[in-house]
């Protein structure tokens, strides 16, 4: 789908990147990473990822990130294994134990989040064409990115809407809870479809779904960076395994 | 695409692009319900518990719609690739995308069973889509060790460390399990209900 280049909010513009990896590695990287840190015994790789998302972000020139992640990873850590001695209660230890988890979590997400800071749909799409991923799943993924946006935008009418007239928010959720997701969902679905009608219209219009092999503007190559990247990401495994 | 479809129930997994555009659409809607109603939570963590039930049940209005527009198999298990291929990219275990794939299947299973015309059993073809919200919970249970055999929980004491044991059991994943399909159920019920009240008179189902 050749939509008009579409950029969600706060993504960073092609133009200024430094770094350029093709999506592919950093989808491998994000798919390695949550491989080995989610997995039993995967703590130990926490700090490895947690260094190639820090090189990922400083790569980038996402400065915010690169104070943020080391940030909250410290704040999470600290709230997994120093809490529970400062308060030895099974109330705190349920919170540690999550954190501990969320600890993971906030490893990988510091790669994924280069993924999708630095990724449009459209080359998102081409990547996993490249990757030869089948044709249902990958014009119904590129249908899928296209319309999350225009859905976002609906639901922050919807719940403005909703605003206005006093109702919605968690209150309203405590009280009322079927009555207020209907509230939500109902109004967000018709409206939502009634976009989707005319996407689509446009969409098989350009040829959507058609069996031909659409070409790529900007078609993903594999470069010298992307080799780097990989290499990088293999010798902290290694580093980590060694250890 | 140029073969009239075959009537009866074999087995057809050929999507026409409207299809495929229905899967994208109705992909996106579920993402942004169960991820708008979720975030309720995050802001205030004591309703975190209720925001992720309330999720739950809210994402049965968009699958239900969905399955609507199901006609032939496949078209739920790409539904689950691909939202959980976003979960995936977006830094969720490999094992719940696994875990989601798994449960499309299942469903698949329901509503082929209903020959892809029962309304009715899209609730329960909801309530065994929704058992994939035990996926992103997994490593809590299976990597639990890690964590009770670091220096720091080595400090607390063998009393804590079991305490703590306890209540990551496979029972407590079970019950959790659990909870999510009772509440898919609920969100399948819903999603019917509101599929004939709203949807069908609106001209959408």
């Amino acid at each position: 789908m050749t939509a008009s280049p579409l950029t969600l909010p706060g993504q960073v513009t092609a133009a200024v990147r430094v770094l350029r990896l093709d999506p592919r590695t950093k989808v491998l990287l994000v798919l390695s990473a949550s491989a080995a840190v989610m997995a039993p015994g995967g703590e130990r790789f926490i700090p490895a990822a947690l260094v190639l998302g820090l090189l990922l972000a400083l790569g980038e020139g996402a400065w915010m990130r690169v104070a943020a992640l080391p940030l909250t990873a410290a704040v999470v850590a600290a709230v997994a294994y120093l809490l529970p001695m400062a308060a030895p209660h099974p109330a705190v230890g349920v919170i540690a134990t999550v954190a501990a988890y969320a600890l993971r979590f906030v490893a990988v997400a510091g790669i994924a989040l280069h993924l999708m800071r630095t990724t449009t749909p459209t080359q998102l799409t081409a990547a996993l064409r490249a990757a030869r991923v089948p044709r249902a799943i990958t014009v119904s993924a590129a249908v899928m990115l296209r319309f999350l946006p225009v859905i976002v935008t609906e639901a922050r009418a919807v719940h403005d809407a909703m605003r206005l007239r006093g109702i919605g928010g968690w209150g309203g959720l405590l009280r009322h809870p079927v009555l207020s997701i209907e509230r939500f969902t109902v109004p967000l679905i018709a409206s939502s479809l009634r976009v989707a009608e005319d996407l689509s219209a446009s969409a098989l219009l350009r040829g959507l779904g058609s069996a031909t092999r659409p070409t790529a503007l900007h078609p993903p190559r594999l470069g010298v960076t992307d080799l780097v990247a990989v290499l990088v990401a293999a010798a902290l495994i290694t580093v980590t395994v060694l250890w | 695409m140029t073969t009239a479809t075959p009537a009866g129930r074999r087995i057809d997994v050929r999507m026409s692009p409207k299809d495929l555009i229905n899967i994208g659409v109705f992909g996106a809607l579920y993402l942004v319900v169960v991820y708008a109603i979720s975030m309720l939570g995050f802001i205030n963590p004591p309703v975190m518990l209720v925001a992720l039930a309330a999720s739950i049940v809210a994402g049965g209005i968009p699958f239900t719609l969905f399955l609507t527009r199901v006609r032939h198999a496949g078209m739920v298990t790409v539904f689950g690739i691909i939202t959980g291929g976003l979960f995936l990219l977006t830094g969720h275990p490999p094992i719940s995308f696994a875990i989601t794939v798994a449960c499309a299947l299942l469903a698949e299973v329901v509503i082929w069973a209903g020959g892809y015309r029962s309304r009715r059993l899209s609730v329960p073809a909801y309530a065994v889509y929704s058992a994939w919200y035990v996926g992103p919970m997994m490593p809590l249970f299976y990597a639990r060790d890690d964590y009770f055999s670091s220096p720091s929980m080595q400090m607390m004491g063998t009393d804590y460390v079991n305490q703590m044991q306890a209540l990551l059991s496979p029972g407590m994943l079970l019950a959790f399990d659990v909870s999510t399909v009772v509440f898919g159920l609920l969100g399948g019920l819903l999603g019917l209900r509101l599929t004939r009240k709203h949807f069908a008179k609106a001209g959408l189902a």
